[in-house]
């Protein structure tokens, strides 16, 4: 279980993190947020990159800042992760497993379980700079889940990746998500609807929505509407998207007072997302 | 750990750029020697020192340094570079094990480049059978010192500029710093320390892990490597690693921060052993009490001759050599009434801490380089002083590695002014390098280093030494007392040159003959001591005799013979500068153009040899007198003449006075 109460961060004047309290379990958690909302501080601050100027982390009960051994359980996938290129792959994944303290006789079948998860075993003799960047994404996965750490974090995984290893992701979440926390950091609402069982929603460096997808779309329940491009928006709406069909040009739209008249659209998790980022 | 050293290994090797560096390295020393080695080695090995090939590679032990910063600030920084490091930092101390890792690495690469530098080392060693156990060891410590300490300076140097610093401001600090560290600025520090004093050197002290000193190499002393020399290497070490420790984390644990304190209250203790010792560095070429030329070249004090108006009648010294020479010299003292004061020379590299009279009443002096002068009180005559003082001078050297103090020097308190620099005609010439006093004493010398020995004064049962002398001579570190060529010596175990060349007997009587002089027993009577220093502008040898030795500077061969002549003269001045005319006639190097300037057959500007004794000097006319008697009254009278007045000690005559009389 990983706690944070009021944790706060800050980098000189500028206060990044606001007072952020949440619980974290067993089960894979969203944190979804607009660019520059505070999800990688939060990530950092997490794994003891970043100290606190306030608050607490906690594993199981334990101050992670004051425990550096914790570390040893959590795994961290961070938004830029590069890798020794001259290396081969297993020769890096032992760079991994001696820091990640896994004892000799056991990093062998440890690397190779990695490997398997993310399908990379058949690339094991190869040098690491031969890889695509799919498949050093999915080495960093295989570094962060090596030595079975209870937590998870990944930092943005998906950026950059092509769909086919988007959904490569999202299969090797299913797959190692039982029994750990899992903790992903994304702007994209597909990814967190794929995979998470929980969303954190977080905005300016607060958590600002959390709950299920259910209770994240019910956030704009009301709120969502189509109308045509030409009629007049009320104030304080947002629009989402613009579609194009048989009857021109609709607009979706969130809007912060009922439309009478106007088609009412089931809300998605984007759209509750876009609600609580919006204040609508 | 091993596994991840083993893995930086690969790492390491799967780079060119940091291959072609280390293959440099490799390299660079052989690239230096192997052209040399035909020279060396041809010189066969009673010719060529051991420390000679240590010394060449010492040359390059800046090189060495700027390459190991390079490749480590390259090797650490490629985790970085990789977006490694947010990845690792995660793992507990993650950052730290990789940094170790790979530092671990780079220290197995720098054995193996210092072992490559040592088989020159070994090689000389071989080649030239200096097998002695001290000589052996000053090798083995020079190689730890200069290379693998240094180098692994620079790889924490690399280290922490990787973990604080951009590229372009790390390769910035790593040249400036080798620059700072090289000898390259000699010129601009020794221009500074004119204006500003010996702070001007700190930096480069500071700096100079690599650096063994732009000064002359000695085979007595050997390499150096004094301890502090090591204090200063550690220092560095220390306060590098302490900074690499902090950081390596953003908020580093109470534990780590515990033991960069430590390492950095460490190395605040190493760099103030090195500040309060560094000052007795012998191998500098700096001004203020090291080299002796550098000094008297830019001193302003001006060279004095002036007898002593009073007699010492007993030299008592208490001399304690560790990292300097700590002395307390107690003189005797005849015929002070009447006096103002008492002029003793004693050389400026030594600060005088106290003179006091025989009931140990602190007395006024007054101190201006060389000289020293104690007022005395009008109606009460000193009849003792006692001197405290301590230091070290340039190459006559008194530390824990070496002791050269010929008795002709005054590292004791000499009676009289007397000049100590070689004047104009540089140090072969009058006045240099030759004994001051001409009045034996009994001198009793109680002497505690950890080195072995040798002193021209005989040993006492109580381990003391004692004897008549004008000063005694003690040479310690890398000696060994024998025969050569049949003469009692005293010599370095190690010598780029032989000390003894054949046909040097059959010289000397030769020219005893030219100068109707019986030398037959010169250099018999008395112990040889081998100064391992040749100051010669001309690179020849010169003896000077003492009343308890001769101090041989360069080595006993037939030519020039006419070295022997000065040695004549004793510690007359006038004599000695008859004695070097008669040099500049007889010395096979100089006759023919010396004789033909002096008969009008000399086609350009005068000769380099006496120049400065003809213009300057003013000896012109003086040496044509001698020439124009030559071609009057024959070489052979002329000769003859010159051997008897350099000979009778009751001839009196100035050296004008004389050489007109040859003219008779």
């Amino acid at each position: 279980m990983l706690e944070m109460k009021a944790v706060q961060k800050s980098f000189k004047k500028k206060m990044v993190l606001k007072g952020i309290d949440c619980e974290i379990g067993e089960g894979v958690y969203g944190l979804l947020g607009p660019n520059g909302a505070g999800k990688t501080t939060l990530m950092r601050c997490v794994v003891g990159l970043y100290s606190l100027q306030g608050g607490q982390i906690l594993f199981d009960g334990k101050d992670v800042a004051k425990n550096g051994d914790l570390l040893a359980h959590i795994g961290y996938l961070p938004q830029k992760f590069g890798l020794f290129k001259e290396l081969k792959v297993y020769h890096m994944m032992e760079y991994f497993a001696t820091l990640k303290n896994i004892p000799k006789e056991e990093q062998r079948p440890a690397i190779e379980k990695s490997l398997e998860i993310v399908n990379l075993s058949e690339r094991m003799g190869d040098r690491v700079g031969a890889l695509s960047g799919g498949m050093i994404r999915r080495l960093g996965i295989a570094q962060a889940v090596l030595g079975e750490p209870e937590v998870i974090l990944f930092d943005e995984p998906t950026a950059g990746l092509d769909p086919e290893e988007r959904m490569r992701f999202k299969n090797i979440i299913a797959a190692i998500k039982k029994g750990r926390t899992i903790l992903i950091s994304t702007h994209i609402v597909e990814d967190v609807e794929a995979v998470c069982d929980h969303i954190l929603v977080m905005d300016n460096g607060q958590i600002i929505g959390a709950g299920t997808d259910s209770q994240v779309r019910a956030a704009a329940q009301g709120k969502v509407y189509l109308i045509p491009e030409r009629e007049k928006l009320p104030d304080g709406s947002y629009i989402e998207k613009r579609l194009e069909g048989e009857e021109g040009v609709l607009l979706r739209i969130l809007s912060p007072v009922p439309l009478a008249g106007a088609r009412e659209a089931a809300p998605t998790v984007e759209d509750g997302y876009m609600s609580m980022i919006k204040r609508i | 750990m091993l596994q991840m050293t083993k893995n930086s290994l690969r790492l390491f090797f799967r780079n060119a750029a940091l291959v072609l560096a280390f293959a440099a390295v490799l390299a660079a020393p052989h690239l230096l020697m192997l052209p040399r080695m035909d020279s060396l080695v041809s010189l066969g090995p009673d010719q060529v020192a051991s420390y000679r090939f240590a010394s060449l590679l010492l040359q390059q032990a800046g090189l060495f340094f700027l390459l190991f910063a390079f490749i480590g600030y390259e090797f650490f920084s490629r985790a970085k570079r990789a977006f490694l490091l947010e990845t690792v930092k995660t793992c507990p101390n993650g950052h730290l094990r990789l940094l170790g890792a790979q530092f671990l690495a780079l220290e197995l690469l720098l054995l193996a480049a210092v072992v490559n530098i040592s088989t020159y080392s070994v090689f000389g060693v071989a080649f030239t059978g200096s097998t002695q156990g001290p000589v052996v060891a000053n090798l083995l410590l020079s190689l730890v010192l200069y290379f693998l300490l240094s180098g692994t300076v620079a790889l924490l140097l690399g280290c922490v500029l990787a973990l604080c610093a951009g590229r372009m401001a790390a390769y910035g600090v790593m040249v400036l710093w080798s620059y700072l560290a090289s000898d390259l600025p000699y010129t601009i520090l020794t221009s500074l320390q004119e204006k500003v004093g010996p702070a001007a050197y700190w930096l480069r002290d500071l700096l100079g892990v690599c650096f063994a000193g732009e000064g002359f190499v000695d085979p007595a002393y050997g390499l150096p490597v004094e301890w502090y020399r090591f204090a200063l290497a550690f220092f560095w070490v220390l306060a590098l690693g302490a900074v690499a420790l902090l950081f390596t984390r953003p908020s580093p644990p109470k534990g780590r921060r515990w033991a960069a304190g430590g390492m950095a209250a460490l190395s605040l203790f190493c760099l103030t052993a090195y500040l309060c010792k560094q000052g007795y560095r012998p191998m500098d070429s700096r001004i203020e009490g090291r080299m002796v030329d550098s000094y008297y070249w830019h001193t302003d004090v001006q060279p004095r001759e002036a007898a002593a108006d009073f007699a010492v009648s007993a030299c008592e010294m208490d001399l304690r050599v560790g990292d300097g020479l700590k002395a307390r010299v107690v003189l005797d003292l005849e015929e002070t009434e009447g006096l103002a004061g008492l002029k003793f020379t004693l050389y400026h590299g030594y600060r005088l801490q106290a003179v006091t009279d025989g009931a140990g009443n602190p007395l006024p002096f007054e101190r201006e380089g060389d000289y020293l002068y104690i007022p005395q009180n009008a109606g009460e005559p000193l009849s003792q002083l006692t001197f405290s003082y301590g230091g070290m001078s340039g190459e006559f050297y008194s530390n824990a590695q070496g002791i050269h103090l010929p008795g002709y020097f005054p590292y004791f308190p000499m009676e009289g002014y007397h000049r100590l620099d070689g004047g104009l005609s540089g140090e072969f010439a009058p006045g240099a390098r030759e004994p001051h006093l001409t009045e034996s004493r009994p001198i009793t010398l109680r002497l505690q280093t950890r080195l072995p020995v040798f002193v021209s004064l005989p040993q006492q049962p109580d381990g003391s030494y004692a004897g008549l002398s004008t000063g005694a001579t003690i040479f310690g570190g890398q000696y060994v007392r024998g025969s050569l060529g049949g003469y009692d010596v005293v010599m370095p175990q190690m010598s780029d040159y032989p000390l003894y060349v054949d046909g040097f007997e059959e010289a000397l009587e030769r020219l005893g003959g030219q100068l109707g002089v019986d030398l037959s027993q010169k250099f018999r009577d008395k112990p040889l001591f081998f100064s391992p220093q040749s100051f010669t502008s001309d690179g020849k040898s010169c003896y000077i005799e003492m009343e308890d030795c001769y101090v041989v500077l360069g080595m006993l061969a037939p030519r020039p013979i006419t070295n022997v002549i000065k040695m004549l003269a004793g510690s007359n001045l006038e004599k000695q500068h008859v004695a070097y005319l008669a040099h500049l006639y007889l010395d096979v190097g100089k006759r023919d153009d010396f004789i033909a300037y002096f008969t009008g057959k000399w086609d350009g500007s005068v000769p380099n040899e006496f120049a400065g004794d003809l213009g300057p000097a003013g000896y012109k006319e003086m040496y044509q007198t001698f020439m124009d008697a030559i071609a009057k009254n024959g070489e052979d009278a002329v000769l003859k003449q010159v051997g008897a007045y350099l000979t009778d000690d009751g001839d009196t005559r100035d050296r004008y006075t004389f050489v007109n009389s040859l003219m008779e």
